[in-house]
This record gives C-alpha cells, sequence and structure tokens, in this order.
C-alpha cells in the first residue's frame, strides 16, 4: 500500500517543484499553479488542492520573511492597515469556497491566472512620480507616508499614500481570492498599491510579501480544522513548492530579457485557459 | 523555520516506518469520497497531540502545518509589541484588530462546512 501512496507522492513532489519554478519564474507567487496541477492533472478533489496551496503560500512566504525586516523598502505600516482588509476577505473566501459550486471556482480560477500575467505584457509603476502624489487624508492621519532607498537612483525617496479607501477595497478583493483560491494573489495586493495608491513598485512588492503569510493564514487555518488540509497532499506541495520557488528565485537573477519571462507567461495563460475549459465542463 | 522541521521530521517517520499512524484509505477511495475522512489523518487539536505523543507520522506532520499556520498569527503579535514600544496607540489598536480577526478565523473555522 505503501509503495502506491510513496509512488504518488513522489509525483506531486515534482509536480509542486515544477509549480514551484514556473510561478516565481513568471514573477508570481510559486503557489499558484498548485490547484491547477492538482486538480487538471492529479485529479484532487478542489479543496483538497486549495487546502494544500494555502499551506505552500504560507511556507514560501515565510521563506522570505527575515527579507523585508531587514530589506528597509517595505512600508510595514501600510502593510499592518492593509492586513485589516485582506484577512477579513480571505475568512469570506474561504466561507465562498465552501458553499461556491465547484464551477465557479475554477471559471474564476482561469479568470485570476489570466489577469495576473496581464502585468508580464505590461509593466508596473514607470511613470510612477512619488512627488507628485497628494497624501489621501486617511494616509495623514495614519502617517503611512514614508521614504526609502532606491539602489537605482541612488538617493532617499521619499513619497505620499494616496487612494487608501480604494486601495482598501481592493485589498478586500485580494484577500477573498486568496481564501477562494487558495493562492497569495500577490498581483492583486500590489495593483492595490501601486495602481490605486500610488506607492513606489519596489515598495509595493515587498510589502505585499509582509502581507501575504498573514492573509493565507486567516484562510488556511479554516481549511485546516475543517481537514482539507490532506498530509498525503500537503506536505509533498509544502516541500516541493518551498525548493522550486527557491530555484524559480535563483534562476530568475540570472537569466536577463523578458523572452524567458514570457515563455512563463504563456504556460501560466495555456493553464488559465484549461482551467475555464473545466469551468464549462470540457475536460481535456 | 521549525514548522517545515517538524513537517520534514513526520515525513520521515513515515517513509521510516512505512505507516502513516491511521488507517489506510486509497487515494482514488479518498478522493471519491470529497476527500474528507476523519480516520486518514487528525486534524484537531485533541486527534494531534495524541497522535503527536504516539509518533504518528500522520499527526507530526499535521502539527508542523499547525505551527507553519500560527507563525504569521504569531508575527502580527510582535508586531503589537513594537508598536506598544513606539507609543503607537493607533497601531497598537489596528495591528490587535488583525490578531482578533486572525483568532476568529480559527475559532469560525468550526462553523463554515
Amino acid at each position: 500500500m505503501l509503495d502506491l501512496a510513496l509512488y504518488y507522492i513522489l509525483l506531486i513532489l515534482v509536480a509542486a517543484f515544477f509549480a514551484g519554478i514556473i510561478g516565481s519564474m513568471a514573477g508570481l507567487g510559486g503557489g499558484v499553479l498548485i490547484v491547477p496541477f492538482l486538480t487538471l492533472y492529479f485529479h484532487v478533489p478542489i479543496s483538497l488542492a486549495i487546502g494544500a496551496s494555502i499551506i505552500s503560500v504560507i511556507a514560501t512566504s515565510s521563506g522570505s520573511a527575515s527579507a523585508y525586516v531587514k530589506d528597509k523598502i517595505s512600508n510595514i505600516r501600510v502593510g499592518t492597515f492593509l492586513v485589516l482588509f485582506t484577512t477579513s476577505g480571505a475568512i469570506l473566501g474561504a466561507f465562498l469556497e465552501h458553499i461556491a459550486p465547484t464551477r465557479i471556482i475554477y471559471l474564476v480560477f482561469g479568470i485570476v491566472l489570466l489577469i495576473s500575467v496581464m502585468p508580464l505584457l505590461k509593466k508596473f509603476g514607470e511613470v510612477n512620480q512619488p512627488s507628485s502624489v497628494k497624501n489621501d487624508p486617511i494616509a495623514e492621519r495614519l502617517s503611512l507616508s514614508s521614504h526609502y532607498h532606491n539602489m537605482e537612483l541612488g538617493e532617499e525617496v521619499t513619497y505620499n499614500v494616496a487612494g487608501v479607501k480604494s486601495g482598501s477595497a481592493m485589498m478586500l478583493v485580494a484577500g477573498i481570492l486568496s481564501g477562494l483560491l487558495g493562492i497569495g494573489s500577490g498581483v492583486f495586493k500590489v495593483i492595490a498599491m501601486d495602481t490605486f495608491m500610488k506607492l513606489p513598485i519596489k515598495v509595493s512588492t515587498t510589502t505585499s510579501n509582509f502581507m501575504i503569510g498573514m492573509t493565507a493564514a486567516a484562510s488556511a487555518g479554516i481549511y485546516f480544522f475543517n481537514g482539507y488540509v490532506n498530509p498525503y497532499i500537503a506536505a509533498p506541495v509544502a516541500i516541493g513548492v518551498l525548493i522550486g520557488a527557491v530555484v524559480g528565485a535563483r534562476l530568475l537573477v540570472r537569466t536577463k530579457g523578458s523572452t524567458v519571462r514570457l515563455v512563463f507567461a504563456i504556460i501560466i495563460v495555456v493553464v488559465a485557459v484549461e482551467m475555464l475549459l473545466n469551468g464549462v465542463g470540457i475536460r481535456l | 523555520m521549525i514548522s517545515l522541521v517538524v513537517i520534514i521530521i513526520g515525513v520521515v517517520d513515515y517513509l521510516a516506518t512505512g505507516s502513516s499512524g491511521y488507517f489506510t484509505v486509497p487515494l482514488d477511495v479518498l478522493f471519491k469520497s470529497g476527500g474528507i475522512n476523519t480516520n486518514v489523518f487528525p486534524h484537531f487539536l485533541g486527534t494531534i497531540s495524541v497522535g503527536v505523543i504516539k509518533l504518528r507520522a500522520f499527526a507530526i506532520i499535521e502539527l508542523g502545518i499547525l505551527l507553519l499556520i500560527l507563525s504569521p498569527i504569531g508575527r502580527i503579535f510582535l508586531q503589537i509589541l513594537i508598536y506598544a514600544k513606539e507609543r503607537d496607540r493607533t497601531f497598537v489598536a489596528i495591528a490587535s484588530a488583525v490578531f482578533v480577526i486572525l483568532l476568529i478565523s480559527l475559532y469560525l473555522s468550526k462553523y463554515i462546512a
């Protein structure tokens, strides 16, 4: 009995490893492809796949956890404030996962994957002019504005924080998607901070890293205590994704040029289409 | 990091003893039943702690995963202390609210599903 289970666990470990590499090479989290891989190719029930995936999101985010303390770029005040909305959303998302028909989850997943690869085609934050952003009254009251050391310019950049309300609303959406789909939803957090709150892109991405673990923890407890975190799947997934994400990040530093990223983006688009087809009842 | 070590210990235990410490159900049967079968692995505090004392592999893995889930909650608790030290009342309140939301999520899990 163990032999067969062992073979299966090994396969999941390898699949999770590749999911981690592709996810991180495409500039998304390592966890975005876990649920598609497990459901499409291993026929794992979607709730079980999501339960395993959300654990891997915490595992990969705590791997980079020590990074945001040292980097001095992430805005912990902004992160702490916004995590209010992502964690609330994540609880709502986990609840929705329980009541929503499986078909809908497949469809939402496909759409979210497609939205997530869009930033790869069009770069974020190139027109960010920190000096021209006016502070939101809420940001003023919470003293959210800050400064960071910009390596490329070699100088301190002081920035304000705009659109706190719309940014918070977007964070609620990011939280719901995280809880519903078992993903880190880092792309949506970055959209909230970069596009709505006009934060410098470096600050947005590092602050998003700070928030992902807490957001994931909010729904992970719900999946865990309901028995959706099965050791057979969750253990190889967590270990595989973690190693894959680390390897992917290393490779990403070495590979210059956007063609590589484009290849990975195309893989994600293919997976997204497959999820959408599954949502409308077509199994390839 | 401790949590990952515990998970790996559990996996090693599973491979070494050849037993999860729980009923073995073929995975395809498990998947067809929707994946929920309480006899296959523990997922409550009581059953996990009993299993860990008896060194059952899957109980150890689940303990590691539980520690992993708790680590971001510990992180926000740390943040509350940092803001308290800075005497920043507003942010003590905000970080505490996040902490409470995360605790509520653990409590609510009983009622969802």
